[in-house]
């Protein structure tokens, strides 16, 4: 559905993405994984048009993105990382316009808004002004904006970035309730269990290249499903594909240890020995 | 055909700041015309005509200059670079024309809106204004052009300061120079014919020609037009090129 051939985007002294090439199918879950600075939303923004490629090409449904493909970008919702909404319009005008924009008219799209308005709480800040709401409620805000027209995929960038816990867990439900509907939700993050908790396929990324695009499951099976954590002059990790096998290792270290799962994170760091949460 | 979104938002803009949008595009006209006019021009004649008759007509095409430039190129620049506003447009099925048009069509607007209020104040002090087809035409076109000059620059200039000084190297010398305070028979002859040709030089002496009674150069119209067309082709150029 989605497919990245070779991008690659140079700055003066600098290279963001080195020839990436990525193909998400149809009603994935996808996550884009890597620390700071890694080339996640330099990749999101070229798929949106935001951003040109130095050399390479993206598709959508095999049709080549640009920034008069109104045909394609009907097809995306999109989130960015940082707020983006007009301040000079209300939560309900805002609605409107987009809807506008995407060829909903409003007599149509009016109980869609109401419902998505319930659906994040935010009905009751419906004629409030976008510079009024809290920086998650303008986030929740700019999530439903991309959702309006329904679209077959849904990009979003650092989506939790600025969210509460508990917000972050009802903005899950609805990216779960949505990708249930069969439709292919593709974000980035730095927040391990939030990959962890979504993404059917995770792209590690890391200065500008993928260090592995597979599923969780499948990553963390390549280093071990167990990992013993401690401390020796540095902290240390261990990964083991059997429980039992590192408790036996566990108990014959000296020093305190931590017996857990093995997360991205651990993942992460085998491949780089770098944390992507520094 | 999405203009009618953009202008409708533009339009909504305005509705909600009218109070202030309506005394900033009085302020500037309304100290020139006292100082330059009444003040300064009670006292002045050129070409053995009141100083106020030479000088309405600059003060028409600088208010309808600045405002449609300034509306424009202010608005879309902070939507670009610090609301980040803009973006939504660029993702979203709207395309590029449709954007420069529905920003050029608000920019005129704004700029006739400022260019009414300055006619009507003063017709209120008694000063008449000619106010014929030809007139009407010019400062529409005067509007267009400086709309679609401010789109450009707020599309291709990346921070505020640069806006500034776009503002400052560009439209604030027009102000005093297009023969909108002086004639520019006084200047010498490289640097009057230069000037001459830069479009608010042709608005305000065309605005001065219908005025005085005579009709308007049809060259004056071309270089306008040229100016209008070369802006759109380069704001919807611009409007291709990543974003920050």
């Amino acid at each position: 559905m989605i497919e990245f051939v070779n991008v690659t985007k140079k700055y003066k002294n600098r290279i963001a993405l080195d020839s990436i090439s990525l193909s998400i199918p149809k009603g994935t879950f996808f996550g884009l994984v890597g620390p700071n600075g890694a080339g996640k939303t330099t990749l999101l923004r070229i798929l949106m048009t935001l951003l040109s490629a130095s050399s390479g090409n993206v598709y959508v449904c095999n049709s080549s993105v640009h920034r008069n493909n109104s045909h394609v970008k009907k097809m995306i919702g999109y989130v960015p990382q940082r707020i983006n909404l007009d301040k000079s319009l209300s939560v309900l005008e805002t609605m409107k316009f987009s809807s506008a924009l995407y060829d909903i008219p409003y007599k149509k799209s009016r109980s869609r808004i109401e419902e998505l308005l319930e659906l994040i709480h935010l009905k009751e800040h419906i004629n409030a002004l976008t510079t009024e709401l809290s920086g998650g409620m303008k986030r929740k805000l700019m999530v439903i904006q991309a959702l309006i027209h329904q679209p077959d995929i849904l990009i979003l960038d650092e989506p939790s970035v600025g969210i509460d816990a508990c917000d972050r867990r009802a903005l899950w439900d609805v990216l779960r309730g949505y990708h249930q509907q069969g439709k292919t939700v593709c974000f980035t993050t730095h927040y391990i269990e939030e990959a962890q908790a979504l993404s059917q396929q995770v792209c590690l990324i890391d200065r500008g290249k993928i260090l592995e695009n597979d599923k969780p499951e499948t990553l963390i099976g390549k280093i071990g499903t167990t990992t013993v954590e401690y401390f020796q002059d540095a902290t240390e990790y261990r990964h083991f594909n059997s429980r039992k096998n590192a408790e036996v290792f566990a108990n014959s270290l000296t020093s305190n240890y931590t017996l857990r799962d093995t997360t991205l994170e651990d993942v992460f760091y085998a491949f780089t020995k770098r944390r992507i949460v520094k | 055909m999405k203009v009618h979104l953009v202008i409708q938002r533009e339009f909504n803009f305005f509705k909600k700041r009218y109070i202030k949008i309506t005394v900033a595009a009085l302020i500037s006209p309304l100290l020139y015309l006292i100082a330059f006019g009444w003040g300064l021009g009670k006292s002045v004649t050129l070409n053995s005509r009141p100083y106020m008759d030479f000088v309405l007509p600059g003060i028409i095409a600088l208010t309808g200059m600045y405002t449609s430039y300034s509306a424009i190129a202010l608005r879309v620049n902070t939507m670009r670079v610090h609301e980040h506003s803009f973006e939504y447009f660029l993702v979203a099925p709207i395309r590029i024309t449709d954007l420069v048009f529905g920003h050029l069509v608000a920019g005129m607007f704004r700029g006739m809106y400022a260019v009414i209020l300055i006619i009507i104040s003063t017709m209120l002090f008694g000063i008449p204004i000619p106010i014929t087809p030809a007139f009407i035409g010019i400062c529409i076109l005067n509007t267009a052009v400086f709309a679609s000059l401010g789109y450009f620059a707020a599309v291709t200039i990346d921070n505020h300061y640069d806006m500034n000084n776009f503002s400052s190297f560009v439209i604030t010398p027009m102000v005093f120079l297009c023969s909108t305070f002086f004639s520019l028979e006084s200047l010498p002859g490289i640097l009057r014919q230069s000037i001459s040709y830069l479009p608010l030089s042709q608005v305000s002496n065309s605005l001065r020609c219908i005025v005085y009674g005579s009709p308007v150069s049809p060259f004056s119209y071309l270089i306008l037009t040229s100016y209008l067309l070369v802006f759109i082709i380069a704001g919807m150029k611009m409007s291709k090129k990543d974003m920050v």
